[in-house]
C-alpha cells in the first residue's frame, strides 16, 4: 500500500493505492494522525488505486472519521472499485461514510463545509 | 530512408500493442472485480435469510486470510479463499425460513435439513469453469467436515478435507462461538480460542489450529475491527443518511 498526500485548498486529498489491509494500516494511521496534527479538518481519500480493504482498514477509516468529527472536520471517499464497494456496502458502512464516484464530485461538494 | 520508416512502423506497431494489452489487462481486472463483487453481495443474501450482519462474512473472510497467509497459501489460494469463504452458507438460501431462523429446539429431521445446506450450496456452483467460484464449491461442500471424520455431508477425515474447507471450517465456528445468537450469548475472545484449542485434532485440523494460535494477535485486530464498525454503524443508525 501507498499513499501520497496533497493540500489543495484547505482539503488534504490522499491518493492510496494497492490494499489496504491489516499488515498494511501502519503507515495509513501514521498519514492520518499527521492529517489530524496539522489541523486539516477537511480530507478526501481517493480510493481510485485501492485494490481491496479489509475490517482492520475499515476501522481505520472509522478512527479517522472520529478524531475529524471531534474537531468539526469532515472525510469523504471517492472512486472506489466495486470490490471495495460492495465491502463497504455489507458492513452498512455505505450509509454512514460520503462516498463520491470521482475525485472531482467530492472536491465540489467540500464547499458549504 | 527505408531502414528509418521500418523503424517507425515497427515502434508504431509496438505501442499498438502494448495499447492492446492494457485495454485487455483492465477488461479482464474488470472482470475478476465484478466476479469478486457479485460473490460479495450474492453472500449478503443468504446473511440475510439468516439475520446475520455483513460484518460477519468480513470476518470470515479475514480470519481466513489471515489462516491460509500462516499455511504459506500462494497469493493467488489466499485471494480465492478471501473472495470464496463468504460464499459458504449460500446453500442457505434454500432452507426453509421456519427452520433456519427458529430460536431453538429444531428437532432431529429440521437438523438433517439444515445439514442440508453444505450440498445444496455446491450445487449451486456445480459444473463452473470460473477457479474462484470452483473453490467457492470446495468450501460449501466441505467446511462442516470435521478432522475427525464426524462431520458432514460426507464425513471426510483429516487432510481427505480440501484445506480450504478446513480453514473456513475454523474460522467458521470461532465466528459463531464470539457473535451473539438467538439462543445463546457470544463468548469471550479468549474462552473461544480455549474452546478452539481444545478441538485441535477433533473438530478441527491441528495445523490450522497451530497458525491460528500462532496468529492470534491479529486474529484479534480483526475480531475488534469488527466489533468496531459495527459499534460505529449503530451509532450513526439515527444520524440523518447524506445522499451523495
Amino acid at each position: 500500500m501507498n499513499i501520497k498526500i496533497k493540500d489543495q485548498e484547505g482539503v488534504a486529498i490522499c491518493h492510496i493505492s494497492g490494499e489496504i489491509n491489516i499488515d498494511t494500516i501502519a503507515e495509513l494511521k501514521k498519514a492520518f494522525k499527521k492529517i489530524i496534527d496539522n489541523k486539516t479538518r477537511k480530507v478526501l481519500l481517493n480510493f481510485e488505486a485501492v485494490d481491496y480493504i479489509d475490517s482492520a482498514g475499515l476501522a481505520c477509516l472509522i478512527e479517522l472519521s472520529r478524531n475529524l468529527k471531534s474537531v468539526q472536520g469532515i472525510m469523504f471517499l471517492s472512486g472506489l472499485n466495486p470490490k471495495v464497494s460492495s465491502v463497504l456496502s455489507i458492513t452498512k458502512l455505505d450509509r454512514v461514510f460520503k462516498i463520491f464516484d470521482t475525485e472531482e464530485e467530492a472536491l465540489r461538494n467540500f464547499y458549504g463545509y | 530512408m527505408a531502414t528509418k520508416d521500418k523503424k517507425s512502423r515497427y515502434f508504431e506497431y509496438e505501442e499498438k500493442i502494448r495499447n492492446s494489452y492494457k485495454d485487455l489487462k483492465r477488461a479482464y481486472e474488470e472482470v475478476q472485480d465484478s466476479y469478486a463483487e457479485m460473490v460479495f453481495r450474492l453472500a449478503l443474501v443468504a446473511e440475510y435469510k439468516d439475520d446475520s450482519t455483513g460484518t460477519h462474512l468480513v470476518r470470515i473472510a479475514d480470519y481466513s486470510t489471515e489462516i491460509g497467509r500462516g499455511m504459506g497459501l500462494s497469493l493467488k489460494d489466499i485471494n480465492y479463499l478471501k473472495y470464496a469463504s463468504v460464499m459458504h452458507d449460500i446453500g442457505k438460501l434454500v432452507v426453509p425460513d421456519a427452520i433456519l431462523k427458529k430460536a431453538s429446539g429444531l428437532t432431529p429431521e429440521e437438523r438433517e435439513v439444515i445439514k442440508k445446506h453444505s450440498a445444496l450450496g455446491a450445487d449451486i456452483f456445480k459444473g463452473s469453469r470460473s477457479a474462484l467460484l470452483k473453490v467457492a464449491k470446495v468450501i460449501c461442500l466441505t467446511h462442516h467436515e470435521r478432522y475427525d471424520g464426524t462431520g458432514y455431508p460426507n464425513g471426510l477425515k483429516g487432510k481427505d478435507i480440501p484445506l480450504f474447507g478446513r480453514i473456513v471450517a475454523l474460522a467458521d465456528v470461532f465466528d459463531a462461538l464470539t457473535s451473539e445468537r438467538p439462543y445463546k450469548a457470544a463468548y469471550g475472545f479468549d474462552e473461544a480460542v480455549e474452546m478452539i484449542k481444545g478441538q485441535s485434532g477433533k473438530h478441527f485440523d491441528p495445523d490450522v489450529v497451530k497458525v491460528f494460535l500462532r496468529r492470534k494477535n491479529k486474529i484479534k485486530r480483526i475480531w475488534q475491527a469488527t466489533q468496531d464498525i459495527d459499534s460505529f454503524v449503530k451509532e450513526k443508525a439515527h444520524d440523518q443518511p447524506v445522499e451523495a
